[in-house]
């Protein structure tokens, strides 16, 4: 298939398989947003440089403006309205981290795949994993202490 | 409502004379018409079931507290400042309080509803505070009189009036209709705000699980999607593109010229099924521009040269800015039944529905304004270029259009803090004061561009900052040289104060080493006002100014007054390897009067404070034949999560009015850390980006 021609793909978000159709090339967060109407997962840059729009792959955080339509295969799509339950998001609202709340979505999804990972993350883990993301607002400091919370309860 | 004397935000001192001088090429710079400080007009309306104290406060007799208010959320937590204030003035319960939707026909609102110029709290805070006084008042005069009781006696607490001493307690609900036929008293005695509580935030929910709909996620039947390929160049002009490729692609419904005028460039704009239908189209439009022949891409020699004859002792430099709002410029626009329809992420709603009617041609009264949370704003969106053009496509399409901007659209079509020179000078007596001080701006006036003209000739925006000063120097002038260069300036959070304070403050530093005077003691001695004295000096307490800095650090100072507020910020840095440098921490000293939500004026603090750290060590927007260089993130980097600071951020409350917050933290980080490289280094670094 050419990337000009639109297809049919199927592909497993927050737990259900669903037909979509796209151009080999269109990136996955827009099929999110605009085919499934999940409209958490932000553009922010499309370049992956911001991370808006974070999602998990399999459980690891990418940038979904960084994937094709044809690379997602089977792999299993969580996006911020499939997180389900957990400390993170609460974490986020004790600490008021939000001000505008764009970049949000993505900083929650990269900082749950971490705590998933690594439940006791030191500062520099903590750095580590949420350095891609981009807050324009500046809440950086309450979002290590929102993380630090939630790996503390 | 009685009007009210706004109190005047007293920033310091005139320059004992201030004036422009003309150094444009075509342009003569007309005079008069100074944007005065309105108070808005609020309606009176006479109470009958609802009670509606003020037009913005109506108290329902289920208990409901229904409260419109009117200005933009983009992160600065307006809506929750407003109604914390109406929470605490009225004595109601926080669940009672609902919010209404923005008004939708902002030309029948009684004010301009525009949000910018950290001017929400500033001069709107006494309105919601006198109209939640008066109800209270009524409210507890209808209790106590069916009580027989002294209304001075009673109490607000819940939604209730209480008598703690004879036992009574009634909630408002059943108060409603007898407060209703009781006068409104002109000048109610307000609570003070000195124990204000912290109030849950509701748009936290929201904002941390996905759902809330920012304009970018608008969604309506049948809608489309455009994308627009734009001059790169201000004054370019579209010559030619390829229409037959790009139209043959699966999902693209039209390829249309958007003729550029009202302020937006001339471009290709592709409607299709799916945005990225319409990016791909995009890309094989070619579209070929005539560009004029710009010489002008060394904006600081273009203003050294404006700048004229005359001494100086130091020159700075600062370049143009992007806003770069995470969420990039968009607007959906639908023309229904002959309704316009615009869901506009704006900071100026009135200005939106306006331009929409001369764009479409339809009467104010057929033209509905959809208000959205913004995604970031930063001035960006006082100019509405992006519903234009989404209004433009929206009148010849029988479909909902989604006009969205990517970031390279966003960072090379948008409106830029003019790059600025300020040229200063100032002689000393023996002790170490000032005697002489002369200040020079010369950059564009953003007013001037947008077709405003001044009181006696005076750009006051561009000068905020540098006049008032802040310091007391008897033999002052500061002079604005206006320059017309073809880049577009707009204002960006913190507008004039974001270079002149990084002059001043500078300066101030390098006045104090040439007095070898510590810089907080020399500032000091020209420091009268006692709010910023009591700033300065707690700062210096906090961040332990007098003791010495760890091994390899220094710290820097810089302060001042911005939008009313008076700040102290004392940076500590160390630049592990040469090239590199590390801001450790921040302590920054607040008093900005009265204070009705202590978090979210700290938040904003330390996040102005972050995105003036962006702009110090990174921002920069730079020019090749006119057209801009930088693209997206990687070329206008933005402060990451491991470089940001440790934050200490004090605040001194007051029962002064309100100063501004929203833009405060942002201008006095870069003097403060080229202030600190300088103690650390001994090199005066006079030009933004410090790392640049």
């Amino acid at each position: 298939m050419t990337d000009d021609t639109l297809n049919a793909f199927t592909i497993a978000v927050n737990g259900k398989r669903v037909q979509v159709t796209a151009f080999p090339d269109t990136p996955l967060l827009w099929v999110i947003r605009d085919e499934l109407g999940l409209k958490g997962t932000k553009y922010g840059c499309g370049a992956g440089l911001c991370r808006a729009c974070t999602i998990h792959i399999d459980g690891v955080a990418a940038a979904s403006c960084q994937i094709r339509m044809d690379e997602v295969g089977t792999s299993e799509i969580i996006t911020i309205e499939g997180l389900g339950p957990n400390k993170v998001q609460q974490a986020w609202v004790d600490e008021r981290v939000p001000q505008c709340g764009y970049c949000q979505s993505g900083q929650i999804m990269t900082a749950a795949a971490l705590l998933r990972g690594n439940p006791h993350p030191s500062d520099e883990d903590i750095s580590a994993a949420m350095d891609p993301n981009l807050c324009r607002c500046g809440t950086y400091p309450r979002i290590k202490k929102a993380i630090k919370r939630a790996a503390s309860t | 409502m009685p009007l009210r004397n706004l109190s005047t935000h007293q920033e310091g001192y005139q320059a004992g004379r201030v004036h422009m001088i003309e150094a444009t090429r075509r342009d003569i710079l007309a005079g008069l018409g100074a944007s005065a400080l309105v108070l808005p007009f609020v309606t009176l309306e006479r109470p009958s079931a609802p009670f509606r104290p003020s037009g913005w406060i109506a108290i329902f007799t289920d208990g409901r507290i229904e409260v419109i208010i009117d200005k933009a959320d983009m992160g600065q937590a307006i809506h929750h400042g407003f109604k914390s204030i109406i929470a605490h003035e009225l004595g109601a319960a926080w669940a009672d309080i609902k919010l209404q939707a923005l008004p939708q026909s902002p030309h029948k609102w009684h004010r301009r509803m525009h949000t910018g110029g950290s001017r929400s709290i500033r001069e709107s805070a006494i309105i919601w505070q006198t109209a939640a006084a008066q109800a209270r008042h009524m409210l507890t005069l209808a209790a106590a009189r069916q009580w027989d009781v002294n209304p001075n006696d009673c109490t607000m607490q819940d939604s209730m009036v209480i008598h703690e001493e004879a036992g009574h307690r009634l909630p408002f609900k059943k108060l409603v209709e007898s407060a209703a036929r009781l006068s409104i008293p002109n000048d109610p005695k307000l609570r003070g705000v000195t124990n204000i509580k912290t109030y849950p935030r509701e748009d936290l929910q929201a904002k941390v699980s996905g759902g809330i709909t920012y304009g970018i996620d608008v969604d309506l039947p049948n809608m489309r999607y455009a994308v627009i390929a734009r001059s790169p160049h201000p004054e370019g002009r579209l010559a030619g593109f390829d229409k037959g490729a790009a139209m043959m692609l699966a999902g693209v419904e039209d390829i249309v010229e958007v003729h550029g005028k009202h302020g937006v460039r001339p471009g290709v704009a592709v409607i299709a099924q799916s945005f990225w239908a319409a990016i791909k189209a995009r890309r094989i439009l070619n579209p070929k521009w005539d560009n004029p022949h710009t010489t002008d891409d060394d904006v600081e020699a273009a203003l050294i040269q404006a700048a004229g004859q005359g001494a100086f002792q130091a020159r700075y430099f600062v370049p143009y800015l992007a806003h770069a709002p995470l969420e990039p410029m968009n607007c959906t626009a639908w023309l229904k039944a002959g309704i316009l329809h615009i869901w506009a992420p704006t900071q100026t709603h009135t200005d939106a529905q306006k331009i929409a009617a001369r764009i479409s041609g339809l009467a104010l009264d057929n033209i509905v304004v959809h208000a959205l949370p913004l995604g970031g704003a930063f001035g960006r969106r006082l100019v509405n270029d992006y519903v234009i053009e989404a209004v433009t496509l929206a009148m010849r399409s029988p479909h909902p259009i989604k006009l969205i901007w990517t970031r390279e659209d966003d960072m090379a079509m948008g409106l830029y803090r003019p790059a600025a020179l300020g040229q200063m000078s100032a002689t000393l007596t023996p002790n170490g004061q000032i005697q002489k001080w002369r200040a020079r701006l010369v950059a564009q006036s953003v007013p001037k561009y947008q077709g405003r003209t001044f009181e006696n000739g005076i750009d006051h925006i561009s000068l905020r900052g540098l006049d008032p000063l802040p310091y007391k120097i008897e033999n002052a002038e500061t002079a604005h040289v206006v320059v017309d260069l073809p880049t577009p300036p707009h204002y960006w959070r913190s507008v004039a104060y974001s270079h002149n304070c990084f002059f001043i403050e500078s300066f101030m530093d390098e006045l104090a080493h040439k007095a070898g005077m510590d810089p907080l003691a020399f500032r000091l001695q020209h420091i009268k006002d006692q709010r910023l004295r009591t700033v300065a000096l707690k700062a210096a307490e906090h961040a332990r100014w007098t003791s010495p800095a760890a091994d390899g650090h220094a710290r820097g100072l810089a302060l001042g007054f911005v939008f009313g507020t008076a700040l102290a910020q004392i940076v500590e840095i160390s630049t592990p390897s040469g090239g590199e440098i590390h801001v450790h921490k921040v302590t920054s000293v607040v008093g900005c009067g009265q204070v009705f939500s202590k978090d979210d004026v700290k938040a904003q603090i330390e996040g102005g404070a972050i995105f003036g750290l962006t702009a110090a060590l990174y921002g920069r927007i730079d020019l090749d034949k006119g057209e801009v260089v930088q693209s997206n993130f990687y070329d206008y980097p933005l402060l990451r999560f491991s470089e940001t600071p440790e934050f200490e951020t004090i605040l001194i409350p007051s029962d002064a009015a309100p100063g501004g917050i929203g833009e405060v933290g942002t201008p006095l980080i870069a003097p403060a850390v080229a202030n600190a490289l300088f103690k650390l280094t001994g090199q005066r670094v006079r030009k933004l980006p410090l790392l640049g």
